[in-house]
């Protein structure tokens, strides 16, 4: 126990960001699943990935905090193409999607191979550490926090109108679309650090899936999301010191028992 | 003297090269119940599109209140029902049958009238539905909700497109009994439409489009003149045995 005890003190900072980030998430998720976007965050992860890459080649002599506005712009910049693509081509959004997320990942590793960045710190981006978390991670997943509770303030009517109807006269969706776009280039960046590229978007598909399947009102929704995320990333992190396996796996473990409950209730049903 | 509350004037739309609607000059004044017909393809939508501001005309204006569209801020008083209109709500959809019918006053930051949610929901049958979830609805019922949205904010005008696609014969005849009630008490209408057996009981004007406006007036001299048109097709004859 005092072992476990001695865990928790190391991981407090990856609890308190993870905690953060699962109720920033819970404001968000709801709107991808529903618009059928839920492959978003996971393409989001890939080009966030060759964004780093790129900061990592342009910035290796810069201090550290220089290059978080950079990975932010690349992965804006490298978004905006699966709109500019789906624009000039008759492609479907999740197939414009796949295209840059696979076209961002062979690009990142080739940049990767060919710079000397393809070591041990890509384990690192791939899988995330909860130990890894430091107190400077703690107050961006803090500062992401107050950035949803905002904009979630400010856009949801909109963000909840586009899951009821296509157009609506006098309502301009642009700058709504484009925070909502913005918030989850932020989630996702700072959820990596902790969860890594390829399992950060379990934290916004699977609370949110299995909550969507019996909830009645929106404004539980969210409380209950958040709910179950935290509560996710909390057994993740006690099943992997218990069994000293990945925090990630150890939260996709924990968290798809949502997802075989779902099954349940419907197989019941 | 009546308002005019829609003024289109020289209208043009083109589609990638395609012209779909060619010098449109329309005029929708306060109490029309206005029937828009013509065949599929002829541009019904986009001219609702085009005076709902989704759509930007490449030639001509659209006023309304007099206010060039660009300019218009008060959209709250226009109450809009699309085409398949919940065809985005499923099972998942995380909304009360209440908190989908307030949902405008949230997009137009316009006060509740309570009394009005009352009166709509009791209107069309939809008290007893207002705690069910959205997604569980059947698809008159959702139909239903959509137009009650629509009615939420007290507007002035009410635009629908192919509203009554898919509802059985009784429920349409509800709905429309409904429909001309509220514009009996000074709702202005404009009704997209195929179901031209309507014209004769509630709608008083009627414009038909087929890429160019071929009449605009009252639905008495469209039956008249109704034969001489030729913009639909063999099958889309109007059966002026109805009127």
């Amino acid at each position: 126990m005092e072992l476990f005890f001695d865990s928790i003190s190391l991981i407090k900072w990856g609890l308190l960001s993870g905690t953060l980030l699962g109720i920033s998430i819970s404001f968000t998720s709801p709107f991808l699943i529903l618009k059928r976007n839920a492959l978003f965050p996971h393409a989001l992860t890939h080009i966030y990935f060759l964004a780093v890459i790129l900061t990592s080649l342009i910035l290796y002599k810069f201090p550290l905090f220089l290059s978080f506005p950079f990975v932010v712009i690349f992965t804006l910049f490298f978004t905006s193409l699966i709109w500019i693509l789906k624009r000039y081509t008759k492609f479907y959004e999740d197939t414009a999607t796949s295209i840059i997320a696979y076209l961002a990942l062979g690009l990142a590793l080739i940049v990767a191979a060919k710079t000397y960045q393809y070591d041990t710190r890509i384990l690192s981006y791939l899988f995330g550490s909860l130990i890894g978390i430091t107190y400077k991670d703690f107050c961006e997943s803090l500062i992401v926090f107050f950035f949803t509770l905002f904009l979630f303030y400010r856009f949801y009517p909109l963000w909840i109108a586009q899951i009821t109807d296509k157009e609506l006269p006098g309502l301009d969706f642009k700058l709504a679309n484009f925070s909502f776009l913005i918030l989850i280039t932020l989630q996702i960046i700072t959820g990596v650090k902790l969860m890594g590229i390829l399992l950060v978007s379990v934290l916004f598909i699977f609370s949110t899936t299995f909550v969507l399947q019996f909830i009645k009102s929106f404004k539980f929704l969210i409380i209950l999301v958040s709910f179950l995320n935290i509560i996710g990333i909390l057994g993740g992190a006690i099943i992997s010191i218990f069994f000293d396996i990945p925090f990630s796996g150890a939260v996709v473990i924990f968290m798809s028992l949502y997802i075989f409950i779902s099954f349940v209730w419907g197989f019941l049903r | 003297m009546s308002q005019t509350i829609i003024d289109i004037q020289n209208l043009y739309f083109s589609y990638e090269d395609h012209l779909i609607l060619e010098n449109i000059n329309l005029k929708v004044e306060k109490g029309d119940f206005l029937a828009l017909i013509g065949p599929n393809g002829g541009g019904k939508t986009t001219l609702a599109k085009c005076i709902l501001g989704f759509l930007i005309p490449s030639k001509g204006k659209v006023f309304l209140w007099e206010e060039e569209i660009k300019n218009f801020k008060n959209w709250h008083k226009i109450g809009y029902v699309p085409q398949r209109a919940g065809d985005l709500i499923d099972s998942l959809t995380p909304l009360s049958v209440k908190e989908f019918l307030l949902l405008p006053f949230k997009w137009y930051k316009v006060s509740l009238k309570p009394s009005l949610l009352d009166k709509l929901t009791e209107k069309f049958g939809m008290k007893d539905l207002l705690n069910k979830k959205i997604g569980e609805l059947s698809y008159g019922q959702l139909q239903r909700s959509y137009i009650v949205r629509a009615l939420i904010l007290d507007p002035e005008i009410l635009i629908l497109d192919e509203p009554s696609v898919g509802l059985d014969f009784f429920t349409q005849e509800v709905f429309y009994e409904t429909l001309g009630e509220f514009h009996k008490k000074g709702l202005t209408i404009i009704l997209i439409t195929h179901e031209t057996w309507l014209l004769t009981k509630w709608v008083n004007k009627v414009a038909c489009i087929n890429q160019k406006l071929y009449f605009h007036g009252d639905h008495e001299s469209f039956c008249v003149i109704a034969k001489k048109l030729e913009f639909f097709p063999e099958h889309h004859k109007i059966e002026h045995t109805h009127w």
